[in-house]
């Protein structure tokens, strides 16, 4: 845990505050996710059109 | 020689002399209506018979980076829509997601956001149970412009279109986020999942429709 600052301001009063809160980084992590390339894409739909799937 | 003082004293002449007397705009001449007659206060987006987006919020992180940035005194119901344009770098040595929260709901699970990613070639979505709207790298940069509006059935909905880096690694990337609670949005928090993920010159504005 570690102390972070947090800027706060509202609009109405457009008053400026620092804040200082305790806080947990989250673990780094690469987000999941599928990458489709292009060039696999083409080759997916040759490879489709020879098992007469389309 | 006329003499004046004997004339008929006429409407006109009081026109003349009482200067206390308000004249119809039509009595102006075009011409004679220039801004610089008019005090840069008295120029309101209030005065308009039209709507417009005026700026609520202008914030720049300045001494030192921070981890939230957090807007207060907001009335989405009133204010009809927001308009969102938030510039970050990240310096810290970690990428980290930058969350968008309502109304102090900082839990994750209380929001689903579906995005599309696109660098060079190569294309990756997904559909995630959080609240990230942009994903910056360490030690790059992202620009984000973003809508906020709550759907028909009351749910605020946050779209934001992302330009991820710069450069010849200009990437795009289109993030939707949707809270789960039917309610007005009151504060809007900018979140950093990394700590100080904001870095100084980093800049929040907020737009909100003037009527």
């Amino acid at each position: 845990m570690v102390m972070v600052k947090q800027l706060l301001y509202n609009v109405r009063t457009k008053e400026v505050k620092i804040k200082e809160v305790e806080f947990t980084p989250e673990k780094e992590t690469v987000e999941p996710r599928i990458i489709l390339k292009l060039e696999d894409l083409a080759k997916l739909i040759e490879y489709a059109k020879k098992a007469r799937w389309i | 020689m006329v003499n004046l003082l004997s004339s008929t004293f006429s409407r006109k002449h009081a026109d003349l002399i009482d200067v206390s007397t308000p004249h119809a705009t039509a009595d102006i001449a075009d011409s004679a209506i220039t801004t610089a007659k008019i005090a840069d206060s008295a120029v309101t987006p209030a005065k308009l018979s039209f709507g417009c987006w005026e700026k609520v919020a202008d914030i720049t992180v300045e001494g030192s980076a921070v981890t939230d940035i957090v807007v207060d005194g907001l009335d989405l119901d009133t204010h009809r829509a927001y308009m969102i344009i938030f510039k970050v770098k990240n310096p810290t040595a970690n990428s980290s997601g930058m969350h968008i929260f309502f109304n102090d709901d900082t839990n994750d699970a209380n929001y689903y956001q579906q995005y599309l990613y696109v660098s060079g070639t190569d294309i990756s979505a997904n559909r995630a149970n959080n609240s990230i709207f942009t994903w910056v790298i360490n030690g790059k940069e992202n620009n984000t412009w973003g809508l906020l509006t709550r759907g028909p059935t009351g749910i605020p909905k946050f779209h934001a279109l992302n330009i991820r880096e710069g450069g010849s690694t200009v990437s795009i990337e289109i993030r939707h986020v949707s809270w789960t609670t039917s309610a007005n949005v009151t504060k809007i928090q900018i979140h950093s999942d990394q700590a100080d993920a904001i870095s100084v010159g980093s800049n929040l504005m907020i737009f909100k429709v003037s009527k």
